[in-house]
């Protein structure tokens, strides 16, 4: 039923956009991954993802955007999902003027099937900032992030986190940038009460609580020869104040809401290369040092789990465009990755191929 | 040990790419007055190269010539590269270009504040840029990343 859903907003938006200011992208993509769950299980699965974008131009300021994405897996069925989601953003200075400012909202649902239904969210994310353009070779931006994770059958990790960001851009010596960026977060969610763990048997207590943290984040990158970009990043995140939260340990695997929040440091290289006459050649290496919140273990332990993430992937896309302004774009991706853990069950490597294709106008 | 190889290995490589020429900072190019170069997306070329198709390759690249050739003087005339114009007259071409256009010049001029690579999920944005199956190509799967 779902997939015939996302046919036909593929077919409506191909008809709707060839006739009004409406622009859309539509992707299809096939994957095989030799570890779904990134640890241990080495779990493997096919998947297949559909997404359908649409956007409204309805004044030269204003972009109103919908979404839909299906994601449908070969193996971890129960893990089939559908995205849903709207967006407006908001540009109102011109594109001439040295200063700018930038305002986006969006909202996200999240739906797994029944097996999986306890991780469906609602999300809401906003984001505003301001830009100014100091001459030619330097730029400096500043704002505002809002995020809130609302788990609809669940409230255990419901999240909302202000994230403020402020960085410059400067060109240096002919054609090389310099991008400068730090930032300070501040999380409101539920930790579990550490004092309820010393009471046997152990049931463990929520309260609520407010995570902290700062990143900085330099980044290099310049042409070599006519064909070929780099970019080289650092970034170092760290956890602010005395309070060290402990969260479920299920909730620090796959699925879930505190997997992606870490503290420590990573470099990435990303290389862009149209040596291949029509091709767009995507590569990039990347190491991260990656301390985890402390997670409880059932039936009564706490532990800490630190990540050495290395990674690697290439991508090449061969974009072909119409006369009528339509993109028809395949896509070949692999990818690498391996993972040592001081929790045993994040020792893991992967190795990911995908193949999709993009139409947008 | 595999932690450390990895950082030597970018590092040494990032030096050595540092060290190639880019043939985008010559002094014939800044013999001719042309926009600095700016690297707001962090690809490594510059923002302001011309794209008439769009289809995401420069078009310096497609037709095989580099900046200087497009610079380069014949019978004492400067062969210029092509510019779309912008005013005719008194008249604003704004007002000719449909919506989708003109935004997509509003959002072109503010590609550096429409997001940014700290916060909560910090590191996330790795991966491929074409963004075909939120999977484990992302760090991300079933929609909800790593």
């Amino acid at each position: 039923m779902k997939s015939i859903i996302c046919i036909c907003l593929i077919l409506v938006a191909i008809s709707v956009a060839s006739h009004a200011d409406i622009g859309f992208e539509v992707q299809v993509g096939q994957s095989y991954t030799g570890n779904l769950l990134l640890d241990s299980s080495n779990f493997q699965d096919s998947y297949y993802n559909t997404n359908v974008n649409l956007h409204y131009y309805p004044f030269p300021i204003a972009e109103i955007s919908l979404k839909s994405e299906y994601t449908y897996y070969g193996e971890l069925i129960g893990l089939g999902n559908i995205r849903s989601g709207a967006g407006i953003t908001l540009i109102p200075t011109r594109a001439e003027s040295p200063a700018s400012f930038y305002i986006s909202a969006n909202w996200e649902k999240l739906d797994y099937r029944q097996e999986f239904d306890v991780y469906n969210t609602n999300d809401i994310d906003i984001l505003s900032s301001l830009g100014y353009r100091l001459g030619d070779k330097v730029q400096l931006r500043a704002g505002i992030s809002y995020k809130n994770t609302k788990y609809i059958n669940s409230d255990v990790a419901d999240k909302e986190s202000y994230e403020f960001f402020a960085g410059g851009n400067f060109t240096l010596f002919g054609s090389n940038s310099l991008d400068l960026e730090g930032g300070y977060s501040y999380a409101k969610s539920r930790f579990i009460d550490e004092a309820s763990l010393n009471i046997f048997p152990v049931e463990p207590k929520e309260e609520p609580g407010n995570l902290k943290s700062f990143y900085i984040s330099p980044r290099f990158s310049r042409p070599l020869g006519g064909k070929t970009g780099m970019s080289i990043s650092f970034a170092y995140a760290q956890f602010l104040g005395d309070y060290d939260p402990v969260v479920y340990s299920y909730a620090t695997g796959f699925l879930s809401p505190w997997a992606s929040v870490w503290e420590g440091n990573s470099i990435t290289l990303k290389l862009k290369s149209y040596l291949i006459p029509k091709t767009i050649i995507n590569a990039g290496a990347g190491y991260w040092n990656k301390n985890f919140l402390r997670m409880f273990e059932f039936p009564d332990r706490v532990k800490t789990r630190e990540d050495d993430l290395s990674r690697y992937y290439i991508s090449f896309s061969w974009p072909v465009p119409s006369r009528s302004g339509m993109f028809f774009e395949p896509t070949l991706q692999i990818e690498f990755s391996n993972c040592t853990s001081s929790h045993r069950l994040y020792d893991y490597s992967n190795f990911s191929v995908t193949l999709g294709a993009t139409i947008r106008k | 040990m595999e932690k450390i190889i990895t950082i030597f290995a970018i590092s040494i490589f990032a030096m050595t790419l540092y060290l190639l020429p880019a043939s985008t900072a010559s002094a014939e190019d800044e013999a001719v007055e042309q926009k600095a170069y700016v690297d707001l997306d962090g690809d490594g070329f510059d923002d302001n190269a011309p794209d008439e198709n769009s289809d995401g390759i420069p078009d310096d690249v497609e037709s095989g010539k580099s900046k200087i050739d497009e610079h380069s003087f014949e019978g004492g005339e400067q062969i210029a590269a092509f510019t779309p114009l912008q005013d005719i007259g008194q008249y604003n071409i704004d007002e000719y270009l449909p919506n989708s256009e003109i935004f997509g010049r509003l959002k072109f001029s503010t590609r550096a504040q429409s997001s940014f690579r700290g916060g909560f999920d910090i590191g996330n944005n790795f991966g491929s840029e074409t963004g075909i199956g939120c999977g484990a190509l992302s760090g991300c799967a079933g929609g909800v990343c790593h």
